[in-house]
């Protein structure tokens, strides 16, 4: 079976022109890169744009690949680089208007409430609770709140992913965890990050 | 980047001041989330960019044979153009050699007396 195959057999046969190699390639790590990427961004048609380029830029440089870490981390770090590059082109854009280096600018405590707990029953409706709960930071913070905790990046390479101080990136995850936790916390009180998944 | 934190002090003091331990509720709730997937058809999106960079990236014969001869045409008229003037200077060297040898020859004469006949052979 082919789905069985390694990340290193299939970049062999992509190499050689196999284009359902490369397509089992972007099946098996779609997820990560729209994780990435989406978490980032949100969704929309930069993030779809960007996840294509990330899969086309692998693409490009497969015969450099020498498979030192593994194609999903290669991938990514294309991802969250791309996307990083967007949030700082809107950012040039946004700050015309406000400075991004005031994060109070980018937090409306007044729209925090907390999200409704009956809703989140399973694991597809906890999701949409938690994607809607990181739609509500603003891209500074939930961009901290995507490298440090969901991607495990450390603090100081989220602030030089981020291209801030390492105060600024501490600074902004307490102020995303207060407000991840005030959003989330009926459904954090009833254990339903225990459960499932 | 490695992703091996356990002796970063930042990044437990990032934990604490927030109230989330690396363990945290709140850190597992984000990491349990289920697998997040771009709009049906991204595969076929990607394959369908891929083949539009791809035909870019690869110019056909005409192109290529353009290419060249605007690279290499000025070098080739510049030293064709350097090979036509060595050329015309060595024909006017031998239309005036004769010339020459017969100034160098009264020269000779004048300082010796005797015309140099050989300069005449």
């Amino acid at each position: 079976m082919t789905e069985s195959e390694s990340d290193e057999q299939l970049i062999a046969r992509a190499r050689k022109g196999d284009q359902s190699a490369f397509r089992q390639i972007i099946q098996k790590h779609e997820s990560r890169v729209a994780s990435t990427v989406i978490r980032l961004l949100g969704r929309g048609h930069e993030a779809d744009d960007i996840g294509q380029e990330t899969f086309v830029r692998c693409f490009r440089s497969l015969e450099q690949f020498r498979g030192d870490s593994e194609l999903s981390t290669y991938l990514v770090t294309i991802a969250r680089n791309l996307s990083l590059t967007a949030l700082t082109r809107r950012a040039r854009s946004h700050s015309r208007f406000v400075s991004l280096d005031d994060d109070a600018a980018f937090t409306d405590d007044r729209h925090l409430e907390p999200l409704d707990p009956v809703d989140a029953a399973d694991a597809s409706e906890r999701q949409e609770m938690v994607e809607r709960a990181l739609s509500r930071l603003s891209e500074a913070h939930r961009s901290v709140v995507v490298l440090r905790l969901m991607q495990g990046l450390s603090t100081k390479e989220t602030a030089a992913a981020l291209s801030v101080p390492e105060g600024t990136v501490l600074s902004r995850l307490a102020r995303a965890c207060t407000q991840l936790k005030s959003l989330l916390a009926p459904y954090l009180e009833h254990g339903g990050a225990v459960e499932g998944a | 980047m490695t992703r091996d934190n356990r002796h970063d002090p930042a990044r437990d003091s990032a934990g604490d001041s927030a109230g989330d331990s690396p363990e945290g509720p709140l850190r597992e709730l984000l990491r349990r989330t289920a697998p997040i997937r771009f709009d049906a058809g991204f595969e076929e999106r990607v394959m369908a960019r891929l083949a539009t960079k791809q035909a870019r990236r690869t110019p056909s014969a005409d192109e290529t044979l353009a290419t060249v001869g605007r690279r290499w045409l000025p070098w080739l008229a510049a030293a064709a153009a350097l090979l036509a003037m060595v050329d015309w200077r060595a024909s006017v060297g031998m239309r005036r050699e004769p010339t020459a040898a017969v100034a160098d020859a009264t020269e000779t004469a004048s300082e010796t007396g005797a015309p140099n006949w050989s300069a005449y052979q």
